[in-house]
């Protein structure tokens, strides 16, 4: 009960910080709209979340040889959070990237999951210039789920936090306080489709391809992993934090999760959750027209793009 | 709203949850600069909104996912709810304002603005002011002159609300100065001279109610050769050598003043002729004396001139209360009525008569329908035919119509029988008439500017007496 509630305030000590974000991205929106040129909105595109920085791995890991598959058996039960978001780009306002962020929270204990969804919130993007891999958007959506992983982290003790991307790529890592795991997970990963004959024919293995030094003290190393958690599932990367304890973690989410194809449901729900459905996308737009007086300059062909799924029929 | 595809006549509109409430039969405007197109609602349609993953995810997923909490600081959950809610309005073309008819044009999806107008300012842009308004639904004012000397029909199933608009119609025309006769067949257009409350109506000044045999009956001498040959030529089947022998009989009584029932049928019995003429003769002579509608004395104090019943200075509302007479009583009685008043307003002795006829097939001839359309209204009779069975209407008089109203119908046939025989796309009348709620009419015709056009019928507040007698339901009303 007192830990119940606990968790609500922490929750509702979220729920005001994004409140202040919010606001503040708004009122930056609306001064930004005041531009002559107003807002211009595009047809909402997700961004692409493939780049990676993988062939340097793969390099490192070719070097350093040897790679044996450990077996993973079902461990500890222990509760899941896995986090995942998304970023739309919704047009361009006062000549900035307007974008649509959205994150979705699930958390599993038993076979039950409760999910959180922070979102759909706008936001002119504060990077201009796109970075050497990544758009933009991808800049802003990296942050933005760093901003959430941090909050959930924080109430979620003992768990195993689970991720939608390589480890190596999270800006800022979650901190581990009383023995969180924290487990990033690529599907479309090169150094899988490499290492993943490797795995055998074994019901449950991975293996550790290299440890990388994420911070800068003792211990605060990520095993970059690939693993294939079901007999004929897929082979992904897993980027386990903290790496000496790689083979545990694996083997609670093991003990922890329903797989579908291989994969833990709970982070194929926080995926499902976290993208902008088209009513989303159409209805944040609606608001910043209506609501907040945004003038709104739209391209013909835009809107017919957006009314197109009413065209197919 | 937006516009968003067309094709021939058939437009489709998008409309979040949050745009008016529309019902079918609604109907909208597309405006671009000058040009508008009137547009009618029969359909709303869920819009097949992408994105509904979180629902099916949360039915396929193992365990059970329940969204507990959303991080929604600027509100948009109720509008994306309002969004996934969204809808696809069909509608119909109606008129085109403003375009040249030599040349295509679509109103942009984007710079069009669509609105919708109530049915009161359409029929004001539609119809000239009514030189004698008649009030039939809220803000729905129709010209009495567009009813009387035209050939109206009011269809629809039972207990929809058929007899409610005929009372309306029929105390407004008669309030409006018309002379109204109605064929009760149910005893219910009695119930228009008194208020729910019991006081009397606007109406009751004006109103006759006369129950054929009881308080209305008819000296057979007064009948005229014309009529009593009518009646019995048509209500009673005599063939025409059988009425040649009859009317020679009459007219020699007429001309010694001795015209009786009694009279009659000695003369038949006595003066030679073909057996089975007399047979035939003498057969119909005892059905009409048996309807008790027709009297030996010119002196009878139920007699009723139809003369007196419509003053050439206001308005009247006859109300024949059938319900109580037989079929063949029925039958007679209406042919002599009919025959009656055409030669009264042959001989200039009345105003015209709008004749408000329930179930019209249960007492008419065949050949009466034709005459309705061609005879009739030229002498002065204009008809509201009122009936439950559509298909009892024939084609021809379909389609001379100048008023329809329709309330709900859902049987198909009924439907379709419609659509074939009037200007009405069937696709409206099919999707509009099986959802009409009772009371709620579709209305088309010279009345209303010949667009479809769907209202509720006021209430006037008199008593009703169209609902079915029970004695459950005294008792009910008792305790
Ligand atoms: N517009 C209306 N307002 C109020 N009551 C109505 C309306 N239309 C019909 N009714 C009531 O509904 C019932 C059925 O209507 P009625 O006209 O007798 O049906 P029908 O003649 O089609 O069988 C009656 O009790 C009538 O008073
Ligand atoms: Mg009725």
């Amino acid at each position: 009960m007192a830990t119940e509630l606990l968790r609500l305030n922490t929750f509702d000590v979220s729920w005001h910080l994004f409140k202040s974000i919010a606001e503040l991205w708004v009122d930056e929106l609306k001064r930004a709209s005041r531009d002559p040129t107003g807002v211009l909105f595009l047809n909402g595109q997700e961004a692409d979340q493939d780049l990676d920085d993988e062939a340097a791995i793969l390099g490192q890991v070719v070097q350093d040889g040897d790679l044996e598959p450990a077996a993973i058996a079902p461990g500890t039960r222990r509760r899941l959070v896995a986090v995942d978001g998304s970023v739309v780009q919704l047009g361009f306002a006062g000549g900035r990237p307007l974008l649509s962020l959205k994150a979705a929270v699930v958390i599993r204990s038993g076979s039950s999951m409760r999910v959180r969804v922070v979102g759909p919130l706008p936001k002119l993007a504060s990077v201009v210039q796109p970075s050497s891999t990544d758009s933009v958007a991808l800049v802003e959506l990296r942050r933005f789920e760093s901003l959430v992983q941090k909050l959930v982290s924080r109430e979620a003790p003992e768990s195993v936090l689970l991720l939608d991307m390589p480890l190596t790529r999270v800006p800022e890592l979650p901190l581990s306080t009383d023995g969180t795991s924290v487990i990033g997970i690529a599907k479309n990963s090169v150094l899988a489709a490499h290492l993943g004959h490797l795995l055998g024919k074994a019901e449950r293995v991975a293996l550790l391809a290299r440890r990388a030094q994420l911070l800068p003290y003792p211990g605060g190393e990520v095993g970059v992993t690939v693993a294939r958690l079901e007999k004929g599932g897929i082979a992904f990367r897993a980027d386990v934090f903290p790496a000496d304890r790689w083979i545990d973690a694996l083997s609670d989410v093991v003990a922890s999760d329903a797989l579908i194809s291989g994969y833990p449901e709970t982070l194929t729900v926080a995926h499902a959750f976290s993208r902008h459905s088209w009513a989303e996308i159409a209805a944040i737009k609606s608001v910043l027209e209506r609501r907040y007086g945004l003038r709104v300059h739209e391209e013909v062909d835009v809107r017919a793009a957006v009314l197109s799924p009413f065209d197919g029929r | 709203m937006r516009l968003f595809r067309k094709s021939g006549d058939k437009v489709e509109l998008l409309a979040l949850s949050w745009d008016s409430d529309l019902s079918l039969g609604d109907y909208l405007v597309v405006e671009e600069s000058d040009r508008k197109i009137l547009l009618q609602v029969i359909d709303v349609e869920y819009a097949d909104v992408p994105g509904l993953m979180e629902d099916i995810l949360r039915d396929l997923s193992s365990g059970s996912v329940e969204v507990t909490e959303r991080l929604d600081p600027i509100e948009i959950e109720s509008v994306v709810r309002s969004i996934r809610d969204s809808r696809v309005v069909v509608a119909k073309v109606r008129r085109v304002n403003g375009v040249d008819p030599n040349r295509l044009w679509l109103p942009s999806r984007y710079a069009s603005r669509v609105r919708r107008v109530e049915v009161s300012d359409l029929l004001r842009t539609v119809i000239p002011p009514p030189k004698v308004p008649v009030r039939v639904g809220e803000g729905v004012v129709i010209d009495a002159t567009s009813v009387e000397g035209s050939v109206t029909l009011i269809v629809g199933r039972k207990e929809s609300g058929k007899s409610h608009l005929a009372k309306v119609l029929s105390s407004e025309l008669a309030r409006a100065g018309c002379n109204v006769v109605v064929l009760d067949v149910n005893g219910e257009y009695v119930s228009l001279g008194r208020r729910r409350d019991g006081e009397p109506s606007h109406v009751s000044d004006l109103m006759t109610v006369l129950a054929p045999g009881v308080n209305f009956q008819v000296p057979l001498a007064s009948m005229s050769d014309e009529v009593l040959a009518d009646v019995m030529t048509y209500a009673l089947g005599l063939p025409q050598t059988s009425l040649r022998e009859l009317l020679r009989l009459v007219r020699d009584l007429r001309r010694r003043r001795a015209l009786t029932f009694p009279n009659l049928m000695r003369a038949v019995q006595s003066v030679p002729m073909n057996e089975s003429v007399r047979d035939a003769v003498a057969n119909r002579l005892l059905t009409l004396e048996s309807t008790g509608i027709f009297t030996d004395s010119d002196q009878e104090e139920l007699e009723v001139d139809l003369t007196s019943l419509f003053p050439p200075d206001r308005g009247a509302l006859v109300v024949f209360d059938m319900s109580r007479l037989g079929s063949i009583q029925r039958r007679v009685f209406v042919e002599f009525l009919l025959s009656r008043m055409k030669e009264l307003l042959f001989n200039d002795e009345i105003d015209p008569i709008v004749l408000f006829a329930e179930e019209a097939h249960l007492y008419l001839r065949e050949t009466y329908w034709e005459d309705v359309i061609t005879r009739m209204r030229h002498i002065g009779i204009s008809t509201v035919l009122i009936t439950n069975q559509p298909d009892s209407i024939p084609a021809l008089i379909y389609r001379q119509a100048d008023n329809v109203f329709m309330f709900n119908i859902r049987n198909g046939s009924d439907i379709e029988h419609l659509a074939r025989n009037l200007e009405i796309d069937p696709e409206t009348l099919r999707s509009i008439l099986p959802n009409l709620p009772p009371g709620n009419v579709l209305a088309w015709g010279k009345a209303v500017g010949r667009l479809p056009i769907t209202f509720r019928v006021i209430d006037p507040g008199t008593m009703t007496l169209g609902t079915t007698r029970t004695k459950l339901g005294r008792l009910l009303r008792q305790s």
